[in-house]
């Protein structure tokens, strides 16, 4: 029978590869977990994939509304796909209201003959509100608007232009949190968003377990395998009958 | 590895199955089925809970009905549960019911589908419940096609239709995951049986929580299992096909193990397309094991008959339902009607899937769609509507991984090949499996290109043989001195740990963030 120390050693063996390589490897993944990004509050219109719609505001003045569109308490950045077709380059505001809510953001200049995202900061609600956002073409050129005319990638909410409405068409509109955020710093968030479409049968208190366990799946791994070696070398003590010398 | 039993000992275990169980042994059955529970090795019951938080886990990442093909999976649910009947291919009331369609369009969760800028409408769910509320029964209406999924058999359909109706949450997002949890069960399920097939090919116990840990961490199979899919019940059934399989051909033919073959077999085919591989696979299965035990030829005939009548029956209950409900399409649905097939064509298709053109060979009809795709980027990545990936360095190292995991698996083939040689059996039922599979699968898209389909080959498809793939690392693994063998098998569990965090992580982040 081979020495209890053998077993030993190979049953800390099979624990530290596990680890070691999971700890070698999930470097890259831990960092990801902790770079700053961008933290989306909602969307409520979409980019184009194949067909899109190019909604033009042609002078001072002229305002694309999009309604319902949710502010959560902490929206505070706007970010859409605008183009000024010429020169001189032109300001755009976004206007957000709803239930006693109002916060506007005007944009630099935008460049002439250049399509790219606008992104704003405004003042956030504090509080879940339901409204319309706008964006105003302050001038001096015309501003197009990029969004979409797909119906598969139409959401509920309603475009109008200057107080006409505008069906089947969107520009895309994407909201934000203030800041930059961690992954691993709104953990809660994304927990509690996770338990939401559930139907209340995966609720926040058993996701956290259940994260707890998925993400510290290589230490519950090292123990399970770590414990058969340990098993099946002090056992029968060593080799199998098929195993090679 | 475990010494062959004699051709005269599997005979006698042929005779001596013959006897019934008393009623008294029926009478034990719980009693014996709790202490088989209470005795679950600790490491597989690990396992068991990491499978089931890993199905929970993407069950709650993944929005409702954006999984893949998940609304016509649940849409077919819907008419099963509201008619009685599957919906229909070509025709029919509606693509899906008016309830899906709510909440589809009010969650945000259609939509969003390839945009990876858009997120589902959170805030939106007690609104939208408030919509199906006052819209009751009306919008549970029977949506009974066009649907893509109605080629496919019934079985998995009928399992979460009675999950559908049972689950004690009536409201349409408790209805859809509760079909989800039920779906998972059937992962969990899977990661048991392939516990057992190590167990039965390997004498080495280190090797089960290595085979069981390849499937149990697999983020792909994981992603599907969390979502309403028959996909994860025919990766289940093939897992069991695989061990009933392993048990026949090694143990001998019995009664018994030739009935749970060929039932098993049965129900794959009846759960997809896809499956029909089984019917042949058990057929072939059944054949060895009736060559190595030379049974009586009544018993044989008995034996051999039962299967083929079942495989049979099989075969034209899944081509009968095929027919009813999706017209001319063939495989059980998993392509279009056969027609245009070269042989030829075919094989030149088949060798520039994985090999470089020879200047004798035409251009592949494959649509630059080969090996690297199936079996690199989307086995490992391309999970749910092929939204979650990896970098490109990742694949190629992953690439790079699985050339040298073939090499060592070759090596190792070679090193023991008396060994090997010795359990033929096995390694033929282990090949069979994966050659079946990938024929059927070729077939099928050669197929569906022809007929101006597209390539319908993608790396879930190779889930109903992922247990094999932990069979070969364990094989490699188990190949080399212990000291060398267990290290490789920690390696590959926390690789296989590491990928399925990480597409977690990347659902969460598409997803949630």
């Amino acid at each position: 029978m081979p020495s209890r120390r053998a077993a030993v050693a190979l049953t800390v063996l099979a624990a530290v590869s596990v680890l070691a390589v999971a700890a070698w490897h999930g470097r890259g993944t831990w960092n990801h977990a902790r770079e700053l990004r961008d933290a989306t509050t909602a969307s409520p219109t979409l980019s184009a994939l194949f067909s899109r719609a190019v909604v033009r505001l042609g002078g001072r003045g002229d305002v694309a509304c999009l309604e319902p569109v949710t502010f959560y308490a902490d929206t505070a950045r706007a970010r859409f796909r605008a183009r000024a077709p010429r020169g001189p380059a032109p300001r755009v505001t976004v206007e957000a209201s709803g239930g006693g809510y109002r916060a506007s953001a005007t944009s630099a200049r935008l460049p002439p003959e250049t399509e790219g995202l606008v992104d704003l900061e405004f003042a956030p609600p504090g509080r879940e509100v339901t409204g319309r956002m706008c964006v105003r073409n302050r001038g001096p050129a015309p501003v197009q608007l990029i969004g979409t005319y797909e119906s598969r990638s139409l959401t509920d909410v309603r475009l109008s232009v200057n107080g006409r409405p505008r069906p089947n068409e969107q520009v895309e509109l994407i909201l934000l949190e203030r800041g930059r955020h961690s992954l691993r710093s709104r953990r809660g968030e994304l927990i509690a968003r996770a338990a939401s479409l559930t139907g209340g049968l995966a609720p926040e208190w058993l996701l956290w377990p259940v994260a707890l366990l998925v993400f510290g799946s290589p230490l519950l791994v090292a123990a399970a395998f770590a414990l058969s070696v340990w098993r099946a070398s002090s056992a029968r003590g060593g080799r199998g009958p098929g195993e090679p010398r | 590895m475990a010494t062959r039993p004699t051709t005269s000992a599997l005979r006698a275990r042929v005779v001596g199955a013959r006897g019934s169980r008393s009623a008294a042994t029926v009478r034990e059955l719980p009693r014996r089925a709790w202490r088989r529970v209470r005795s679950t090795p600790p490491a597989l019951a690990v396992l068991l809970v990491l499978a089931a938080a890993n199905g929970i886990a993407w069950a709650a990442v993944t929005p409702p009905i954006h999984g893949p093909d998940e609304l016509t999976h649940v849409a077919y649910v819907q008419a099963l549960v509201e008619t009685g009947d599957g919906p229909l291919r070509d025709s029919g009331t509606a693509q899906y019911s008016r309830e899906l369609e709510i909440i589809g369009q009010g969650l945000n969760v259609l939509p969003i589908v390839q945009h990876f800028e858009g997120r589902p409408a959170w805030h939106r769910v007690d609104e939208v419940e408030a919509q199906l509320e006052r819209e009751g029964a009306a919008a549970r209406n029977a949506a009974t096609g066009p649907n893509a999924a109605a080629a496919n058999p019934p079985v998995y359909y009928l399992y979460a239709a009675a999950v559908w109706e049972l689950t004690p949450d009536r409201s349409l997002l408790g209805r859809l995951m509760s079909v989800r949890l039920a779906t998972i069960a059937l992962f969990v399920v899977t990661v048991g049986l392939a516990w057992l097939v190590a167990a039965e090919l390997f004498s080495a116990a280190w090797a089960r929580p290595l085979v069981a840990g390849v499937v149990a961490l697999n983020p792909k199979l994981a992603s599907i299992a969390g979502n309403v899919n028959p996909d994860a019940m025919l990766v289940l059934l093939s897992t069991a096909v695989l061990l009933a399989a392993l048990r026949l051909v090694q143990r001998g033919p019995t009664p018994g193990r030739v009935a749970a073959l060929a039932v098993l077999a049965l129900l794959g085919v009846l759960t997809h397309g896809r499956g029909y591989f089984l019917a042949p696979l058990a057929g072939a299965v059944v054949a060895i094991a009736l060559w190595r035990a030379r049974p009586p030829r009544r018993t044989a005939l008995v034996l051999g008959g039962a299967a083929a009548a079942t495989l049979a029956l099989a075969l034209v209950l899944g081509a009968a339902w095929t027919r009813s409900h999706a017209g001319g399409a063939a495989f059980g649905g998993a392509a279009p009607a056969a027609g245009s097939f070269v042989p030829r064509e075919f094989l030149s298709y088949v060798w520039q899937f994985y090999f470089p053109r020879f200047a004798f060979l035409d251009a592949s009809v494959g649509q630059g769609y080969g090996y690297r795709e199936l079996f690199v980027t989307r086995f490992f990545g391309g999970a749910v509507n092929l939204e979650i990936d990896l970098p490109n360095k990742a694949y190629d190292a992953i690439q790079v991984g699985a050339w040298l995991g073939l090499l060592a698996v070759w090596t190792a083939l070679a090193a023991r090949w008396r060994d090997v040689a010795r359990r033929w059996p096995a390694l033929a039922v282990c090949a069979l499996m994966f050659l079946g599979m990938m024929a059927l699968l070729h077939l099928v898209s050669y197929t569906s290109i022809k007929a101006g389909g597209g390539v319908v080959i993608t790396g879930r498809y190779l889930l109903p043989c992922i247990a094999l793939m932990g069979v070969a690392i364990a094989f490699v693994a188990t190949s080399l001195p212990r000291w060398l063998g267990v290290p490789l098998a920690g390696a590959a569990l926390a690789l296989a740990s590491l990928h399925s965090i990480v597409l977690l992580g990347l659902a969460a982040e598409r997803f949630l963030a």
